[in-house]
C-alpha cells in the first residue's frame, strides 16, 4: 500500500469517526473512564482494558477498537491526576511524574501541572503515531522474513528480556515468572499434533487455558486483595482550580519533548516493558542531562514534561511488536492482543495483507484519543479529582464483580473463573515476593508460538539446529539473548562489583 | 513512625541491565529500598525465596514427569513421530529450566542467611495468634471471592450471589474497624459452610425440585440475615454513630444496585446468559418483557 493510500485510509478513518455522533460519544466516554481508571489509585491501565474488551465483545470490531484504544490513552494519562494532586500515582506509570508533580500542587499550582501533564501526554501520543505509521509497516515487511526459528527466539527474547526489566528483585525470578507464563500456555492441545498435555483428562483444560481470563486474574485479583487487605484511605487532594495548558512552557521545552518521545516509543516497543519503566527512564535521562539537576524534586517543569511524554509515547511504541509481530510491548497491550484475537484480528506479518488499512485506523484512532484526552483532561479534570475521594472500599468490590462477570462472560464458561481466581491468588502471592507479573503475561501468551515454530522449524530443518547459527536475524536474537542471560547472572554481577571496587 | 510503602520502582542507573529501585512513601519522601544488582540484600524476601524456590522446584520436576510421559518417539494418531515433533519438547525444557531457576534462586536465598530468616520467621508466626489482624484481613478477602465463584454463583440467582458478596465485602472493609471484619468473617464463613454443604451434598436440586426458588429465597434471608446483622455491628460502634450509619447506607446502595445494573447491561444488553438464572432474574425478565 503506497503513501498515498494510506494518507487517504487515515483522513477517512478521521472523518468516519467524527461524522458519526456516537462513535464521538463512546471515544470521550472512554476516554474519560481510562483517565478514571488511570486515577484511581488500585485501578490500572490494564484492569481497564482488560474490563473494557468484555463489555465490547458484541461490539463491531472498528467501534470496538475506539473503545479499546481510548481507554488505554485516558489511563496511562489518567495516573498523573493522583500523583499530582494526593501524591499517590494511579498508576505506576505515572510514578515518576508524582516526583514534581506533587511539590508544584504543594506550592500552588496543581493546575498548571495538571495543563503541563494533559498537553504533553497528548504530544507523547501524537509523536509515538508516526513511529507507529512508519515502522510498523517496515517491521512487518522485514518480518515476513522471519522463519520459525526466528519467531521461537524472538518469543524467548521477548520473555527474557521483559524478566530481566521487570523485575524487582534478583533476575531470575523475573526469568522464572516467565518460564511459568510458557507451562500455562502448554496446557491443553497442542497445535500439531492435538496432544491434550497437562490436561488431566479434563475436557476444560483439553481446550487450554484462555489468555483473557488469566489476564485479568492477574492484573485485576491482585489489586483488589492488595486494596482491601492494606486498607487504604485516600488522602485530602491539592486545591485544583483552573487547568492551565501551558503551551509557552511546551514551546520551551521542544528538545526533552522529542528525546522523551523517542525514549518512550523505544522502550515501548520491547516486549513486556511498560510505560511505567518509559517513564523512569525518562525521567532519569531528564535529571542526568539538565544544568540543574539539584531542582528535581521541587516541582521542576522539565522533569513533568519528561515523564509525561514518555509514558503516553510507550503507547504507539507498544504497539509496534504488537501490530507486526503479534508479540506484546507493555501489559496492556497485552490485553489489546486478547481483545484483537476476541475480534477476529490476528496481528503478525500478515496483517498489512488480511487487513490493509488496519494499522493506519489505529494511528486515526490514537489520534482522536489524544484530543480527546486533551479536551477531557483541560476541562474536566476537577470533576475527575472529586472521583479521588471515594475510598477504595467502595469501588473495588464493585471491580472484583467486573472481572468475574467480564470472565465468564468471555466463552460463557464458569471454568473461566476457576482459571482466573486462582491465577489471581497466585499472581499476588509472587508479587508478594518480588516476581514480576509481565513476564509470566508475556509467557502465557507467546507460549503456543514459542511452541509450534520451534518444532516446526525443527521439521523443516529435520532436527538440525544449524539454521539459528547460520541465519543472520537468528543469529543476533541469540546474541542479544545470551547476552541477556549472562548480564542477569549472579557471577556477572559480582564480577562488576569487584571491578567497581578496584576502580 | 514508619512511613507507608506506596510505590517501589526501578530507576535507570549506570547501564541498560542496571536498575536502582526506589519506594515512594506515604509522606511523599523518595527512598532507596533495596539494590537489586551487586549490593542486592533485599533480606526480607530471602527466607521466602527458599520456600518458592522448593515449590517452583517440585513445579518443574512435575513437569517433567508429566512431560516424560507424552509421546516422544512413539506412533501418536497413526504418524510415526520424531523426537524434534514431539509434544514433550518444549514442556521438558521449561521443566528443566524452572528447575535450573529455582535451584538458582534457592542457593541465593540460602547464601543471602534466608534459611536464618526463614526460621525466624517462622518463630515469630508461632508466637502469633494464627487469625491476626493480617490473616482476617486476607481471609475476608478471599473468602468472599473464592465463596461466590466456587459456590455461590454455580447456583444461587446471579443478582443474589452477588449481592452477598458485594454487602460482606464494602460492608465489613468500608467500616474500618477490625472487630466488625472478625465478626462479619465469623457470620460470613457460616453462611458459606451452610452453601457449600447444600452445594457438595446437591441438595439445591432436592430443594429446588419441591419449589423451583427455594435456594434463592435461602440465600435471600441469608443475604437479609447479613445485612441486619453488619447494620447492628456497625451502629454499635461508640461515637461514630452517625458517620456509620451513613457507611452502611453507601453499602447497602451499592451492593443493592451493582448487581442490578451488572445483570441488566450483560444480560439484556450483552446477551450473555448468567451462570444461574433464578428468583430475581425472573423479575427482572417480567420488567424486561413489559417495557418491550
Amino acid at each position: 500500500m503506497n503513501v498515498e493510500s494510506q494518507f487517504l485510509i487515515f483522513f477517512s478513518q478521521l472523518g468516519s469517526i467524527i461524522t458519526h455522533p456516537t462513535q464521538v460519544l463512546l471515544l470521550f466516554g472512554c476516554t474519560l473512564m481510562g483517565i478514571i481508571f488511570g486515577a484511581l489509585p488500585g485501578l490500572t491501565a490494564t484492569l481497564g482494558v482488560a474490563l473494557l474488551t468484555t463489555l465490547t465483545y458484541g461490539m463491531d470490531m472498528n467501534v470496538a477498537m475506539i473503545a479499546l484504544m481510548a481507554i488505554y490513552v485516558g489511563a496511562v494519562y489518567g495516573g498523573s491526576f493522583s500523583a499530582i494532586t494526593i501524591n499517590i500515582p494511579g498508576t505506576a506509570a505515572s510514578a515518576a511524574t508524582a516526583m514534581e508533580g506533587y511539590p508544584m500542587a504543594k506550592k500552588g499550582l496543581a493546575g498548571k501541572a495538571l495543563g503541563l501533564t494533559t498537553t504533553a501526554s497528548a504530544i507523547g501520543t501524537c509523536i509515538s503515531i508516526i513511529f507507529v505509521v512508519v515502522f510498523i509497516p517496515l517491521i512487518s515487511k522485514l518480518s515476513m522474513q522471519f522463519t520459525s526459528f526466528e519467531y521461537f527466539l524472538l518469543a524467548f527474547f521477548g520473555i527474557l528480556i521483559s524478566g530481566s526489566i521487570s523485575c524487582p528483585d534478583t533476575v531470575q525470578k523475573g526469568w522464572l515468572a516467565g518460564f511459568f507464563g510458557l507451562f500455562l500456555a502448554m496446557v491443553g492441545c497442542d497445535e500439531l499434533q492435538i496432544y491434550p498435555r497437562f490436561a488431566f483428562g479434563s475436557n476444560n483444560l483439553e481446550a487450554g487455558v484462555e489468555v483473557v481470563p488469566v489476564l485479568i486474574g492477574a492484573f485485576g485479583i491482585p489489586q483488589i486483595i492488595q486494596v482491601l487487605k492494606e486498607q487504604q484511605r485516600p488522602p485530602k487532594a491539592a486545591k485544583l482550580d483552573k487547568i492551565i495548558p501551558s503551551w509557552s512552557v511546551i514551546g520551551k521545552n521542544l528538545k526533552h519533548i522529542v528525546r522523551s518521545a523517542l525514549i518512550g516509543v523505544g522502550i515501548g516497543a520491547v516486549p513486556g516493558i511498560g510505560e511505567d519503566i518509559a517513564a523512569w527512564v525518562s525521567y532519569g535521562t531528564a535529571k542526568n542531562t539538565s544544568k540543574h539537576p539539584e531542582l528535581y524534586g521541587t516541582g521542576i517543569e522539565e522533569g513533568i514534561i519528561a515523564t509525561e511524554v514518555a509514558n503516553n509515547a510507550c503507547i504507539g511504541g507498544a504497539m509496534i511488536p504488537l501490530l507486526s509481530m503479534g508479540i506484546p510491548g507493555s501489559p496492556p497491550a497485552a490485553m489489546l492482543l486478547g481483545a484483537l484475537y476476541l475480534h477476529g484480528v490476528a496481528p503478525g506479518p500478515m496483517l498489512s495483507i488480511t487487513r490493509p488499512g488496519f494499522i493506519t485506523q489505529i494511528a486515526a484512532i490514537l489520534l482522536l484519543a489524544s484530543c480527546a484526552m486533551w479536551i477531557c483532561g483541560i476541562f474536566l479534570a476537577p470533576k475527575v479529582v472529586k472521583l479521588l475521594q471515594i475510598p477504595p472500599q467502595l469501588f473495588m468490590p464493585v471491580v472484583g464483580v467486573l472481572c468475574i462477570i467480564g470472565s465468564y462472560a468471555l466463552g460463557l464458561k464458569i471454568f473461566n473463573l476457576y482459571l482466573m481466581i486462582p491465577m489471581g491468588i497466585i499472581t499476588y502471592y509472587l508479587t508478594k515476593y518480588g516476581f514480576p507479573v509481565p513476564p509470566l503475561v508475556i509467557g502465557v501468551i507467546l507460549g503456543k508460538m514459542a511452541d509450534s515454530n520451534l518444532r516446526r522449524g525443527l521439521l523443516v530443518s529435520e532436527g538440525s539446529l544449524k539454521p539459528m547459527f547460520t541465519r543472520p536475524v537468528c543469529l543476533i536474537l541469540l546474541f542479544v539473548i545470551i547476552f541477556t542471560f549472562v548480564t542477569g547472572t549472579q557471577s556477572y554481577k559480582n564480577f562488576k562489583a569487584r571491578r567497581k571496587q578496584k576502580d | 513512625m514508619q512511613q507507608r510503602l506506596i510505590q517501589q520502582h526501578l530507576v535507570f542507573k549506570n547501564s541498560f541491565l542496571f536498575f536502582q529501585p526506589v519506594a515512594l512513601f506515604s509522606d511523599g519522601f523518595i527512598r532507596i529500598k533495596f539494590y537489586m544488582n551487586e549490593n542486592d540484600k533485599n533480606k526480607d524476601m530471602r527466607g521466602a525465596d527458599i520456600v518458592i524456590g522448593i515449590l517452583f522446584m517440585l513445579l518443574g520436576v512435575g513437569i517433567l514427569i508429566v512431560s516424560f510421559q507424552m509421546p516422544l518417539k512413539a506412533s501418536y494418531g497413526g504418524v510415526q513421530g520424531v523426537w524434534y515433533v514431539s509434544p514433550a519438547l518444549l514442556p521438558i525444557i521449561i521443566g528443566a529450566t524452572m528447575i535450573l531457576l529455582s535451584i538458582s534462586i534457592l542457593i541465593y536465598g540460602i547464601k543471602q542467611g534466608g534459611l536464618d530468616l526463614l526460621k525466624a520467621s517462622i518463630a515469630k508466626r508461632k508466637k502469633e495468634a494464627f487469625f491476626n489482624d493480617d490473616t482476617v484481613r486476607m481471609l475476608a478477602t478471599l473468602v468472599p471471592l473464592i465463596a461466590l465463584v466456587f459456590i455461590n454463583m454455580p447456583m444461587i440467582d446471579f443478582p443474589i450471589s452477588i449481592a452477598i458478596y458485594l454487602m460482606f465485602t464494602i460492608g465489613v472493609f468500608y467500616s474500618e474497624k477490625m472487630e466488625i471484619i472478625r465478626k462479619g468473617l465469623a457470620v460470613y464463613s457460616i453462611m458459606t459452610a451452610l452453601n457449600l454443604i447444600i452445594r457438595v451434598f446437591a441438595l439445591n436440586k432436592i430443594l429446588d425440585g419441591m419449589f423451583i426458588f427455594t435456594t434463592d429465597i435461602l440465600a435471600l434471608v441469608e443475604l437479609i440475615y447479613l445485612i441486619f446483622f453488619i447494620r447492628k455491628l456497625m451502629f454499635n460502634v461508640d461515637g461514630e454513630k452517625v458517620e456509620m450509619k451513613m457507611r452502611f447506607k453507601k453499602s447497602l446502595r451499592v451492593s443493592w444496585i451493582t448487581p442490578l445494573v451488572i445483570t441488566a447491561i450483560f444480560r439484556f444488553g450483552l446477551r450473555v446468559p448468567m451462570p444461574k438464572e433464578g428468583f430475581i432474574m425472573n423479575f427482572m425478565y417480567l420488567i424486561y418483557y413489559a417495557i418491550k
